[in-house]
């Protein structure tokens, strides 16, 4: 219940901050404002989604995928959203709140990545599981600054890698059985 | 071979040296031919008994010539040369006949402007005395079974005579240790410094390519040759003692220091990392056990030893690199999902000083095609795309370095190594040319380096014929702006390096642009995949240790060895032309129930319980 208020406080936040901001050169955006990103799946993901309306993503894998002697084939889960924004003054960095962040493992991760219509990319960051219930937030600085005029995208999601069962002569247990995650993407910042 | 020594070594094989039919290293059931692959072997066993008896030649002496490598290419490219590339010899020929046995594409001496630097060399420290194999047993198994020059028949199994195992030996480690690497690299094959790497395990003196050795390895042969052919880097890891996300492992300050220690007296040239590599030691605390705490370069591991590397580098002048596996995910045995590539782009982006070649470029089994597109590629997933994505997410891929008036660009400090990578694609010119392709594209024609990964493979020399042959489409020259596909001159691949004419003026965009009016073959992107770019960055002048090379002792050994050298009937004939491994299902069974290894029990534990 907490982190649902914490959730609600935070898109209550964004709104108010976009409705202050210039049009078309809002610095906050939140769930409404997003719009839906990329995904991956493959038959072996349970679920791979994104809610631009709520900002929320999950991902949920079931790790089968029989591996070979050294390769593990497959398309693992992804889901994204995306914060529009457009340029108008200098824009050195990035940062993405988060809460009621449950990541199974290590390699679940929240994944940020900023890139401009003209400039290409600016860069990435990842923060990693395992999380449980956890808030904060990823701070990407950009390589340069988009230049006025372009429209600046940020990508913000989950993902992680296919896994699969071990070899089963190798006796070691591999990738979990089921791994996966969700969170809610309360604001993404652009300053 | 006098009869009296014929029950105690096996018969050479008869095998073609281009074997392309599955093959299992003894860890699973080899999957059935395809129809393709029967082809090409079919193709290849008619064209040898045509041509072996034109020469006059047994089977098992043919099979050893550069002519039968030549059949080998020219089957493969029958059946698969297809849409986007084909198997025919470089010089620019549309050549594919395999009765054109003039060809030197597959000769062991090299192409013009060719110098071969091997990125990936594998042995291992095969005294029975090494401590990994007393402390550590379960990796030999490992190697055993997944390497095919390890494993094969193993003693008695034959007729009930001693025939030895893998590559003949009668303890089966031997066949990856420092004679057959030895043999391989530079008697059997056309490579010509060969950079033996480290695998993975900490303290060193349980690894099974332990420090000391591998310098005394390198030592043996640069002494014999007195040339530099053979360099070591040395494993490290940042994670051993793993205590949990957010805590110091136990011995990272230890193994730290290890590394300051030997760089300078051990003459390290760089660093091998395996994220993958996870801990045992108190990995099993909060249920985080080995298959679950390897480390990313962006956490708190791997910047703390990208910036040990870089203090070494700074303070004792060793090379700034770092090479580190990526891709095969040897789920089970590594924390595979560290094993992507995602964080390259990362860590390569930030540390800009630092120059990191990527073993494997990230491949993991994958279908090779075109690049798939920024919105279709999961970074986290692994794959040569994956890779290729993590570049473009940090802005560190070749096409956002293309210097002006040119096409094609270079990443600034990432390369991509293609160990296993090539060998598992290059029965295929279609995703071979794919694989290359991209990686120029969006890596840049100068940073793929040249890695064979044998000795586990066995001799590298199969992989260089068919990279000496590869030839793009019309198609895929179209597609990928490589409009003289690897014959392009690798500073502007827009310009013929085997055309004289590219080099009649001063090019207005390349400085040092040759104006001699000659082909320049040393100049190509092929030959730069094979040896040059990786020559270029450690700082071998090629021509220099070539010139030294033609006279060295491996050298003299390999001239006295070759038979008719030079010509189609150019024959290595110790050559062991031999992919060990149970290649059909009965042959796994029969494997696996004579090595008594059915039994699931006996099968193996990692070192310290891995």
């Amino acid at each position: 219940m907490k982190g649902k208020l914490a959730v609600l406080a935070a898109a209550t936040l964004s709104v108010v901050a976009v409705s202050v901001a210039p049009a078309g050169a809002a610095s906050s955006y939140g769930p409404g404002q997003y719009k839906k990103g990329p995904q991956n799946a493959d038959p072996s993901v349970i679920t791979a989604e994104a809610d631009p309306a709520t900002g929320k993503v999950t991902i949920l894998q079931r790790n089968t995928r029989q591996a070979a002697a050294v390769n593990c084939v497959g398309d693992g889960p992804r889901a994204t959203l995306l914060a529009l924004h457009d340029v108008t003054e200098e824009v050195t960095s990035v940062t993405v709140d988060y809460a009621e962040a449950y990541l199974s493992d290590n390699e679940i991760i929240i994944h940020v990545l900023a890139k401009g219509d003209k400039s290409g990319a600016l860069g990435a960051r990842s923060t990693f599981g395992p999380m449980v219930n956890e808030s904060g937030s990823v701070t990407l600085p950009l390589r340069s600054s988009p230049q006025p005029g372009e429209v600046l995208t940020v990508q913000v999601g989950l993902q992680t890698g296919a896994g699969c069962l071990p070899h089963p002569q190798l006796g070691l247990d591999g990738s979990r059985f089921v791994n996966g995650g969700q969170a809610v993407f309360t604001a993404v910042k652009v300053g | 071979m006098a009869e009296k020594y014929k029950k105690y070594y096996p018969d050479p094989s008869e095998t073609p040296p281009i074997d392309i039919m599955p093959a299992s290293n003894g860890e699973f059931m080899p999957p059935d031919p395809t129809p393709e692959q029967r082809k090409i072997m079919a193709l290849q066993n008619e064209k040898i008994e045509e041509v072996r008896r034109k020469f006059g030649m047994s089977r098992r002496q043919f099979v050893r010539t550069a002519a039968a490598y030549g059949i080998g290419v020219w089957a493969v490219d029958q059946v698969t040369g297809g849409k986007w590339g084909n198997y025919a010899f470089a010089q620019n020929t549309k050549t594919t006949k395999a009765c054109d046995l003039e060809n030197p594409g597959a000769q062991l001496a090299n192409m013009p402007g060719e110098f071969i630097l091997d990125t990936q060399g594998h042995a291992l420290d095969s005294d029975i005395n090494a401590k990994w194999r007393t402390q550590e047993p379960g990796f030999m198994q490992f190697l055993l079974l997944w390497t095919s020059q390890g494993m094969g028949d193993y003693p008695g199994y034959n007729e009930g005579g001693i025939r030895g195992t893998g590559a003949g030996e009668i303890d089966p480690v031997e066949n990856l240790g420092r004679y057959h690497y030895f043999k391989e690299i530079f008697l059997d094959s056309s490579e010509t410094v060969n950079l033996l790497t480290a695998l993975p395990k900490l303290p060193d003196e349980v690894n099974i390519t332990p420090m000391k050795w591998a310098a005394e390895t390198r030592d043996m042969i640069n002494n014999m040759t007195q040339s530099e052919r053979c360099f070591v880097h040395a494993f490290s890891q940042p994670n051993r003692g793993f205590q949990g996300h957010g805590k110091v492992p136990a011995y990272q300050q230890e193994d730290f220091d290890w590394m300051s220690s030997i760089a300078g007296p051990l003459d390290v040239r760089g660093w091998k990392l395996y994220c993958g590599w996870g801990d045992p030691g108190l990995g099993a605390i909060g249920g985080e056990g080995p298959s679950h705490n390897g480390w990313w370069f962006d956490d708190e591991n791997g910047m703390a030893i990208v910036e040990h590397i870089r203090r070494i580098h700074q303070k004792l002048n060793r090379p700034a690199v770092i090479c580190t596996h990526k891709g095969l995910a040897f789920n089970g045995t590594f924390d595979s999902a560290k094993f992507s590539p995602r964080d390259m782009g990362i860590i390569g982006s930030q540390f800009p000083d630092i120059t990191f070649f990527t073993y494997h470029s990230g491949y993991d089994g994958e279908h090779m095609k075109a690049y798939a597109g920024d919105d279709n590629v999961n970074s986290s997933n692994r794959g040569v795309d994956c890779f290729i994505k993590s570049l473009r997410e940090n802005g560190i891929d070749a096409t956002r370095f293309i210097p002006k008036g040119l096409q094609h660009g270079n990443s600034p400090n990432m390369f991509a190594e293609i160990g296993t990578t090539w060998w598992a694609n290059m029965s295929d010119a279609d995703r071979a040319t794919h694989l290359l392709g991209k990686l120029i594209t969006y890596v840049g024609p100068r940073r793929i380096v040249w890695g064979s990964d044998c000795i586990w493979y066995g001799n590298p020399q199969p992989q260089i014929v068919l990279l000496r042959a590869l030839q793009f489409s019309d198609q895929a020259k179209e597609f990928y702006n490589l409009p003289y596909g690897l014959d392009g001159d690798r500073w502007d691949p827009t310009k013929n390096a085997l055309d004289g004419s590219s080099y009649m003026a001063a090019h207005p965009n390349v400085s040092g642009w040759p104006t001699d009016g000659k082909a320049h073959p040393e100049r190509t992107i092929r030959n730069g995949i094979l040896g040059r770019n990786a020559a270029e960055f450690y700082g071998l002048d090629p021509d220099a240790v070539r010139n030294a090379m033609s006279c060295d002792e491996v050298q003299k050994i390999r001239d006295a060895y070759i038979l008719n050298p030079g010509t189609p009937k150019e024959t290595a004939p110790s050559a062991s032309n031999h992919i060990n491994g149970p290649r059909t299902r009965a042959e796994f069974l029969k494997f696996r129930k004579e090595e008594n290894t059915l039994d699931p029990n006996r099968f193996v534990r990692f070192p310290n319980g891995r």
